[in-house]
């Protein structure tokens, strides 16, 4: 098949080639590059965004496609226009996917820019969402799930940081946690030869440190932060310069932020694909059971990496069946059947969340952005149907937000809707700890005992 | 508004049609789908100004007593502010505000002093204007022949003179002031009075959005769009004096700008741009005085001398002038943040105006920001290329318009205007023309004589009723305010008959034809159809399936301006202006109380490239959703949507088993809708077969008569839409008689466009680079390309089509709710105008054909 044989070309072609890798999440780039490092590549992330990123992704590109396409474009570019850049060692790793959306269009569009300048030849590594991004494994045996399992971990420790970072005593505690964390996985991540079973043990007792370097970040947990969702446009809402680090804003404002993962979308195009398959008349077709197969191991894999924190995430659990939790409750308002991509799991995992104690829910997308276009016009009714939950999309693109604007306004309307709601959140244990004790803690380190 | 004004409205109008309009907008783009329950306080500064008020309940269909505007109404807010900050007790909101900001402050960019971009440099820059000595009249006394050309621009108003030779004899550049007719009065006085006794005016040429009206007025041998005038007057210029034409013209003027592509001598894309004024030349005076700096001269040699320019970005005004102050306040040197100002006019210009479009090898820098060097410096460096600046950068659209009228005049006296290889200088002189031919229609400097009545009336020709003033100059009428150019408004001229059938025709009788429809019960329910997306190409299918299953089709109206209210009164978001229109379309069948709604959720098409998806884009897949949600349709009972998935990829079966379900809701038997599907299969199949036949007659018949025919391609909602492409494909065929093929009559599913995009999943997108894979094969096929603002996919299938046609030059037409006419058929003339489909002898020069450096002053 055609995507098989690209794959397969560029797998010889990246020898001697730097695999770089756009920063769509910060820790999910990361733990890619560390994992592509230990199947013998060399891979790095893109360094981070900044103007001459926009300089130049503006130059290729209209203005008209996505945001994220100008971002990620102009942040390669600025290794093609970097004075030491070397054709024959560069390669550029972009996803595709099927649409409908524009999201698959990044990599075509990419490639083209790249001949434009006379790069033709630089390859573009695109595993598709078709089946279930599958081809990330061509490359190397069992890289798929390797992949898989540094989408989870760096999941988990976003998870950690966005957990504790506002209730964190000393400012920039938990961000150092963080980076911590980072450099421990992708030691672990980066090591070659390792067997899945053994990658599986180090992975986890590689996490288990990282967990408690959260746990020891000094911080008061008191239960007086709103609990914001935040759903939308995957590389928006995860791109913290993208959405000008909208995340950081609501925090300051007062909120504690439940930002929706990668994995969640991973799961989505798992769904998506065995929904194909059965529309298409082929339930029981070795497709099929290879859907099902994979399905079961990386749930399989995703248990594992989670149980060390099993105590942390009481009242922080992701859906556990991304069709009875999400795309079941979203299709009153878009059926999953007809309305494809991130735009069912932004109006599911809303409702998702809402049980789970939100108090609002901001939709962050780019400008124009396909998804967020559809997902606007229906939240409002959706609130209506959930108590009038406050629910808010936010746009950005280099120039324009109108989160400055908005955001004081919209916490105010979720500390109203916190007061009279009737979902009730659950708290992990550090918030049953008195204050006091933690304040205690304040400069040394406090254990809290595993 | 600044149209109106050059259409000569007085400016009273002009400002009630300005308050009008900030109601309208703040309704339609503010206020949206909300519901208003009376009364509503209006607030803010402009609650002030007693006619916006009056704007404001007729926007809102408000009583006197039910807009209230309360004491203190502009300063709201802060009296807000103020009773909360006392309820919270002072100190703690102040206290707040200052955490907040320094929340904010912490994560600024704190990593070295300034960001810095290369220092600017003119090596690369070729100025023009260094090389023109000024015009001296004989010294004999004797007089000069000239032709006058006159640019009735937005703001401005240029006129020059310009002699046999090409030579500027005379230039002058005026505010418009939005009094047209006066201004152009006065300045030719003025010039009759400095020049009078020593110049013949032989021809007189016009341009700009005002040009007919002054055109009539001034007795004009040739009216021509701007977009001609721009490149013809920087076309003889390049030719006279660098051998070389432009393939890209940039031109930046005070208040808006424009980007013209050349290709041999072709207009094939142009643009203006829309409503954002950090991409033209009022920006940077503006910030150039805050600096104190003189934006002449001054502005220039303090950024080309600066070492260090500031990386600005980017970014809107509004932001741009925050990031300067900001700059200032830091320390940054004058010279530096000039330096960085003109990097940012010039990148604001390249994102924002040119968009991705192309740019070629010779590029001219004209306007009036072009006299700024450090502008066309900084584009240097942007681009990595050669910038030439023209003399005369600020009135080259005039300069064209007097060198047409000059080769108007020639062709008119029977002297060939297209004869090549005279020397430069030696040109064929009017005043060699033999006795009679040639005379120009200028009626003298004292045009304040001229007599003219002016009549307003409505226009009753269509639902938008246009207010149309009609000028009547010495018995010759022009009209303004029209939006369809369709009635009032001069054209072009072309002796074409178009020798193809009326496609388009042939193509809206096929798609409404029921005569092959069963008979359907008087009483039977009603279903309406929206005649909006999918349904200009899947009519057939959709009420064969209706009827077969006994059910009456109620069609919507065809898109007019109710439905296009109608359609933004009722989204919530802001999707594409199709989508907007469906919703009208909706909102029509709605009042007109239809049973049931036909909504399907059109998924895919079918194909036979099955390694892709084929999907529609996700607002028309999603469509039924969003409309079911909006708050205008919050009546229509759920069980009167049908909205059936419609999965074409997915063949008979899937259809079959997709519509199953809703036979059983609407008590049809499973039966009847099986073979109501198969007999809409057939008639949708024979709609295409029937479009695929007679596309291949035409393309035949231009094969055999060597015809030059222009394919329009894009979206069938856009293509066939007449109401939102104005009627772009009748107009062409009628007043030029061009030889029209929409892109449904060419049969491209077996071109293969993998090499181009192997992933290309929408399948419009698909047929669209597949279209212009063919233009590329048909040298007597042209194109213009049909799309609208904010489409998504269009915003990456454009970048696919100009390599699928191998670089052969299409037109591009982008359309959105408050297209202008005028300015589609300015683009249009323009295209077909240097295609050779307009007067053959008007091929303004044969550029690129290499008749040496002579031919310049031939060819005007
Ligand atoms: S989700 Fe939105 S921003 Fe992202 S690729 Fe799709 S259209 Fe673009
Ligand atoms: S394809 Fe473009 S025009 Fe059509 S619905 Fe989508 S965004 Fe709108």
């Amino acid at each position: 098949m055609n995507m098989a044989q690209t794959a397969t070309k560029s797998k010889n072609a990246l020898a001697g080639r730097t695999l770089w890798i756009p920063r769509m999440t910060y820790a999910g780039a990361r733990m890619f590059a560390a994992t592509f490092r230990s199947a013998g590549m060399d891979s790095r992330v893109v360094p981070p965004s900044d103007e001459r990123t926009l300089e130049l992704g503006g130059l290729h590109s209209s203005g008209e496609e996505c945001y994220p396409q100008k971002v990620t474009l102009g942040d390669f570019l600025r290794i093609v226009y970097a004075d030491d850049f070397d054709p024959a060692r560069t390669a550029f790793f972009m996803p595709l996917a099927e649409g409908p959306c524009r999201f698959g269009q990044y990599a075509p569009y990419l490639r083209q820019v790249l001949a434009e300048l006379g790069h033709g030849d630089v390859p573009v590594i695109s595993p598709t969402s078709r089946n279930g991004y599958d081809g990330v494994g061509e490359h190397a045996p069992d890289l798929m799930r390797r992949a898989w399992r540094a989408i989870v971990i760096a999941d988990i420790l976003r998870k950690c940081m966005l957990k504790t970072r506002p209730y964190e005593i000393r400012r920039g505690d938990a961000d150092a946690a963080y980076e911590a964390a980072m450099v421990i996985m992708e030691k672990i991540l980066e090591t070659p030869g390792l067997s899945m079973s053994q990658h599986m043990a180090a992975a986890v007792a590689g996490m288990m440190q990282c967990r408690d370097l959260f746990r020891r970040v000094p911080a008061r947990y008191t239960r007086d932060r709103l609990l914001i969702g935040v759903v939308g446009e995957i590389f928006c809402r995860m791109n913290t310069f993208s959405n000008d680090n909208a995340i950081r804003k609501i925090e300051a404002h007062g909120g504690e932020a439940w930002l929706s993962d990668t994995t969640e979308w991973v799961w989505y195009t798992n769904w998506s694909q065995k929904f194909l398959i059965a529309r298409d008349g082929r339930r029981l077709s070795l497709e099929m059971l290879m859907a099902v197969v994979k399905n079961k191991v990386q749930a399989g894999d995703e248990h594992k990496l989670l149980a060390p924190f099993a105590e942390d995430f009481v009242g922080y659990e992701e859906p556990h069946d991304i069709y009875e939790e999400v795309l079941k409750p979203a299709w009153p308002y878009l059926p999953a059947d007809s309305a494809l991509g991130e735009m069912v799991l932004t109006v599911g995992k809303s409702i998702y969340l809402q049980k789970k104690g939100a108090d609002g829910i901001i939709d962050i997308s780019p400008f124009s952005c396909m998804n967020g276009i559809v997902t606007e016009a229906v939240l409002p009714v959706l609130s209506r149907e959930h108590e009038d939950l406050p629910v808010r999309n936010f746009y950005f693109d280099a120039s324009t937000s109108n989160m400055e604007r908005d955001l004081d306004i919209f916490m105010e309307l979720a500390g109203a809707y916190h007061r009279r709601k009737s979902p009730v959140r659950r708290y992990p244990r550090c918030f049953e700890d008195s204050p006091e004790a933690n304040i205690l803690s304040v400069g040394g380190s406090v254990q809290r005992g595993e | 508004m600044i149209h109106a004004q050059q259409k000569g409205y007085q400016p009273e109008e002009v400002l009630r049609g300005l308050c009008n309009a900030v109601a309208r907008n703040f309704r339609s783009a503010v206020f949206r789908s909300r519901r208003l329950n009376p009364p509503a306080a209006f607030v803010g500064g402009v609650a002030a100004n007693s006619a916006v008020v009056q704007a404001m309940r007729e926007a809102f269909e408000l009583e006197e007593s039910q807009l209230l505007m309360p004491a203190g109404h502009a300063h709201f807010v802060a009296v807000g502010a103020a009773i909360d900050a006392r309820a919270a007790g002072g100190s703690a909101a102040l206290r707040r505000i200052a955490e907040l900001r320094a929340a904010g402050e912490a994560h600024a960019d704190r990593a070295g002093r300034f960001p810095t971009m290369t220092p600017l440099s003119t090596h690369r820059v070729l100025l023009l204007r260094d090389q023109v000595k000024p015009f001296e009249l004989p010294y004999d006394g004797s007089t000069v022949d000239v032709y006058l050309g006159i640019d009735i621009g937005s703001v401005s108003t240029n006129l020059v003179l310009i002699d046999d030779e090409g030579n500027m004899v005379d230039e002058v550049y005026v505010r418009t002031r939005g009094r047209p007719i006066e201004v152009v009065a006065e300045n030719l006085l003025d010039m009759q009075k400095r020049l009078g006794s020593r110049i013949r005016i032989r021809g007189v040429g016009t341009t700009g959005s005002g040009r007919e009206l002054i055109g009539e007025l001034v007795g004009a041998d040739c009216v021509k769009d701007e977009i001609t005038c721009h490149k013809a007057g920087a076309c003889f210029i390049g030719e006279r004096m660098i051998g070389r034409v432009p393939d890209t013209i940039f031109e930046i003027g005070g208040q808006d700008s424009k980007y013209i592509s050349l290709s041999d001598g072709v207009v094939v894309d142009f643009t203006m741009n829309e409503a954002c004024a950090a991409g033209t030349g009022s920006f940077l005076e503006e910030r150039a005085e805050e600096l104190g700096v003189s934006i002449k001269g001054e502005f220039a040699a303090l950024a080309l001398a600066s070492a260090a320019p500031i990386r600005l970005g980017e970014r809107c005004t509004v932001f741009m002038e925050h990031d300067v102050n900001n700059y200032m306040q830091r320390g940054a040197a004058t010279g530096d943040l000039v330096a960085g100002l003109a990097y940012s006019i010039a990148y604001n210009y390249i994102n924002r105006v040119v968009r991705g479009r192309k740019i070629g090898k010779c590029i001219f820098f004209q306007g009036g920001t072009a006299y700024n060097d450090a502008v066309a410096a900084a584009f240097a460096s942007i681009l990595d290329a050669e910038i030439i600046v023209p003399p005369y950068n600020g009135v080259i659209g005039a300069v064209g318009a007097a060198l047409l009228a000059r080769q108007a005049v020639l062709s008119g006296c029977g002297i060939a205007a297209a004869q090549a290889g005279q020397p430069a200088g030696a040109g064929t002189y009017v005043s060699d023309r033999p006795q009679g031919g040639g005379q120009s229609r200028f009626r003298g400097f004292e045009v304040a004589k001229v007599h003219y009545t002016l009549r307003e009336f409505t226009c009753k020709g269509c639902s938008n009723a246009c207010a149309i003033q009609e000028f009547d100059v010495e018995g010759e009428k022009t009209y303004w305010g029209d939006k369809c150019s369709d009635r009032f408004r001069k054209r072009a001229k072309s002796d074409r008959k178009p020798v193809i059938a009326d496609l388009e025709a042939m193509r809206r009788g096929w798609l409404m034809d029921e005569s092959n429809l069963p008979a359907v019960p008087a009483n039977a329910p009603s279903v309406g159809v929206p005649l909006a997306m999918y349904s200009l190409e899947l009519l057939p299918f959709y009420r064969t399936l209706l009827a077969h299953c006994g059910l009456k089709t109620v069609l919507s109206e065809p898109t007019n301006r109710r439905i296009v209210e109608a359609g933004l009164g009722a989204v919530v978001a802001e999707p594409c202006f199709p989508i907007i229109i469906a919703h009208g379309h909706v909102a029509d069948l709605v009042a007109r109380g239809v049973d049931y709604l036909w909504l399907p959720c059109v998924m895919n098409s079918q194909t036979r490239w099955m390694d892709n998806e084929s999907h529609v884009c996700p607002w028309g897949q999603t469509l039924p959703h969003v409309v079911k949600q909006s708050p205008a349709f919050a009546a229509v009972p759920a069980e009167n949507w049908l909205t059936p998935v419609l999965s074409f990829r997915a063949g008979r079966a899937g259809l079959k088993r997709e519509l199953r379900p809703w036979a059983d809701r609407l008590d049809i038997s499973p039966k009847v809708m099986n073979r109501a599907i198969d007999a809409a299969l057939a008639a949708q199949k024979a709609f295409r077969d029937k479009c695929h036949a007679a596309g291949q007659e035409a393309l035949a018949k231009l094969e055999k008569t060597g015809q030059p025919g222009i394919v329009v391609f894009g979206r069938p909602y856009n293509v066939h839409d007449a109401g939102v492409n104005l009627s772009v494909m009748r107009k062409m065929r009628e007043y030029y008689g061009v030889n029209v093929i929409p892109l449904d009559f060419l049969d491209v599913e077996d071109i293969d466009i993998r090499d181009l995009n192997e992933n290309m999943y929408w399948n419009y997108g698909r047929r669209i680079i597949a279209t212009a894979r063919l233009l590329g094969e048909h040298p007597n096929l042209h194109a213009v390309y049909v799309t609208n603002f904010k489409c998504g996919p269009d915003s990456f299938v454009k970048h696919f089509i100009r390599p699928a046609a191998r670089g052969k030059p299409f037109l591009t037409l982008q359309f959105d709710g408050h297209s202008n006419d005028a300015g589609m058929m300015t683009r249009c003339e323009a295209y077909l105008d240097s295609k050779g489909f307009l007067r053959p002898a008007v091929e303004v020069l044969p550029v690129g054909q290499g008749q040496g450096a002579g031919v310049g002053a031939e060819e005007v």
